[in-house]
């Protein structure tokens, strides 16, 4: 049983929890919604990305330069925990 | 494709070749802005292949996992687990205690993290913050998912306001 009964908001009578979920079936309906549930699509996520290794691996190969200041970053190291 | 006629996610040998060529390279500076003489640490080839392979895995357990071939992963997600692997696998060892300093402890995150920056995400990010970022993977708490969504909130950052 599961806790002090409640009151029941159709049959107006005192139930304990469990009582009123199985009541009309309400239980066994849920489960059945829940279980149904675990069987849809998984959402897709909305990324503009690589579609393939492939397109991946040509976006990688594609020489963009340097872009962090590895000096600069040399430097903060030192600034932050000395030489 | 491959056999199956599915789309193919592995990397091509080209791309690794160009990463792990890469990789030597930001390492050699990065050693040398860090004050690190380069006789004194010794990368491992095995494994710098094996933190590739992790990464190339992880990639295409993400395609599969989002069956997402329309939308496809953006650059900042590959960053994120590339970085991610690159900080820890055991692939820079510093031979000599002569040849330490204070900060040297996180020359191999950012090394990973000046490779991803430059290969993958192609952008610049100020360089405190990147620091921060190679201390968190050293000493502190960080995974892939999370250095990602920092490497998207730098490409946001980076945009010119209204785009």
């Amino acid at each position: 049983m599961c806790g002090s009964p409640l009151l029941n908001p159709t049959t107006k009578r005192l139930m304990t929890l469990d009582q009123i979920l199985t009541e009309q079936g309400l239980l066994d309906r849920t489960v059945r919604e829940v279980v149904a549930m675990t069987k849809a699509p998984a959402p897709v996520q909305a990324n503009d990305g690589f579609k393939s290794g492939a397109e991946l691996s040509d976006y990688l190969l594609q020489d963009g330069g340097e872009f962090i200041d590895v000096d600069a970053l040399g430097k903060a190291a030192r600034e932050a925990f000395g030489e | 494709m491959n056999d199956q006629g599915d789309v193919s996610f592995a990397l091509s040998d080209r791309a690794k070749e160009a990463i792990t060529r890469k990789y030597y390279l930001t390492a050699g500076k990065v050693a040398e802005t860090f004050g690190v003489d380069l006789r004194a640490i010794r990368i491992s080839g095995s494994e710098l292949a094996r933190a590739l392979a992790e990464a190339e895995f992880d990639y295409k357990a993400m395609m599969r996992r989002r069956q997402s071939e329309a939308t496809g992963l953006s650059a900042s997600k590959f960053a994120g687990m590339l970085a991610f692997r690159l900080a820890r696998f055991k692939i820079v060892h510093i031979v000599s205690d002569h040849a330490e300093t204070k900060h040297c402890f996180l020359l191999q995150e950012a090394i990973a993290l000046v490779l991803v920056f430059n290969m993958a995400l192609k952008m610049n990010a100020p360089v405190k913050q990147v620091l921060e970022l190679a201390y968190q993977l050293a000493r502190r708490h960080a995974n892939q998912e999370t250095l990602a969504l920092c490497f998207d909130a730098f490409k946001l950052a980076s945009r010119p306001t209204g785009a």
